[in-house]
């Protein structure tokens, strides 16, 4: 399994970064980082999944990946 | 560091669930609870972070409801199960899935065990949610009509769920009686002590009597996943139309 680290702002469905550990540990040091860095903006979610690929992330957690099913990015608004 | 301390408990609880349900072979996936949702929680409910229970969380999709059935049994069986919230029946605002809360160590997890049909409702629920205000998962109505009119179409098909779920049901357990009497009339044909030709046709060839049955059932079982299927692509065209703004709404809950 892979840890992923995925930072969603759901105010635009616009998956701002994606970042893949084999370690929890490292995704979960990044996941508390990315909390400091992005701690001003109220509509980001910031989360650590254990997934076995990135296609079954995919299931799995569809909601971060809308952009994947659209032509143009995100929701565009805001 | 209260989820940092509980991250190594995710892995050690993705193992035993996929040696519990024979590998996972749908989709297994887990997640330590964000922080924003953990903040949401507690203000939503007024509880302590030492209460909670789905700090670490899993997920289980498998393809139909009698498959959740079976994965549920297996969970049970396995690990040490605390309690198991079943909203199939009594869904939560239009939510369906089980929620197995089990212990690992001193840890307590949440394993959602959802079909692919209930996930995709709940994914859709969520980017409704994220479009118009996160309290419709817990009650509130969208006040702009567009939006209102998804939200009561989401609702509706929630609604569908159980019918089928009843159907599948229905389905497989006609299927089992039909093979156990089957497997019966064998027994009683094989066991010489009655005279079996006055009840059974000499002919009967009850091994391809059972494989009929069973084909007849992959069958309607494949059309029931199809017909799962179909419903979910009518989830995912609206999610598209959500996200690329083909349904024009303004954000915005009220409060029954």
């Amino acid at each position: 399994m892979r840890s992923f680290v995925l930072i969603y702002d759901t105010a635009r469905a616009h998956l701002v970064e994606r970042k893949s550990f084999k370690e929890i540990d490292r995704a979960l040091v990044y996941r508390f980082a990315a909390e400091r860095r992005f701690a001003s903006e109220s509509s980001f979610e910031i989360v650590v999944v254990l997934a076995e690929s990135l296609a079954k992330l995919r299931q799995s957690h569809p909601r971060y990946f809308v952009e994947e099913l659209t032509d143009r990015p995100g929701r565009g608004r805001g | 560091m209260f989820v940092g301390d509980h991250a190594p408990t995710l892995p050690t609880a993705e193992g035993l669930v996929r040696a519990a349900t024979g590998g996972a072979p749908w989709n297994l996936s887990g997640r330590l609870k964000t922080e924003k949702s953990t903040i949401e929680k507690l203000r939503r409910l007024r509880t302590r972070l030492s209460t909670m229970q789905d700090i670490v969380g899993l997920r289980v999709l498998v393809p139909s409801v009698t498959i959740q059935d079976w994965t549920l049994s297996e969970l049970q069986g396995a690990l040490r199960v605390r309690r198991i919230d079943d909203l199939r029946e009594r869904p939560r605002f239009g939510y369906r899935a089980v929620h197995v809360i089990v212990d690992i160590g001193e840890i307590p997890v949440e394993i959602q065990v959802r079909t692919f049909l209930e996930h995709g409702w709940a994914d859709y629920m969520e980017r409704l949610a994220d479009a118009v205000g996160r309290d419709i998962r817990y009650g509130a109505k969208p006040t702009d009509p567009n939006a209102r009119s998804i939200y009561d179409a989401m609702l509706e098909e929630s609604e569908l769920s159980r019918e089928r779920a009843i159907s599948e049901r229905g389905m497989v357990s006609s299927y089992r009686e039909l093979v156990a009497r089957t497997r019966e009339l064998h027994a009683i044909k094989s066991s010489g002590n009655v005279h079996w030709e006055e009840v059974i046709p000499e002919e009967l060839d009850f091994e391809q009597e059972e494989r009929k049955l069973t084909e007849q059932f992959n069958h309607d079982f494949l059309s029931v996943i199809e017909q799962y299927q179909g419903e979910m692509v009518w989830l995912q065209d609206h999610a598209r139309d959500l996200a690329e703004g083909r349904i024009p709404f303004e954000p915005g809950v009220e409060w029954p």
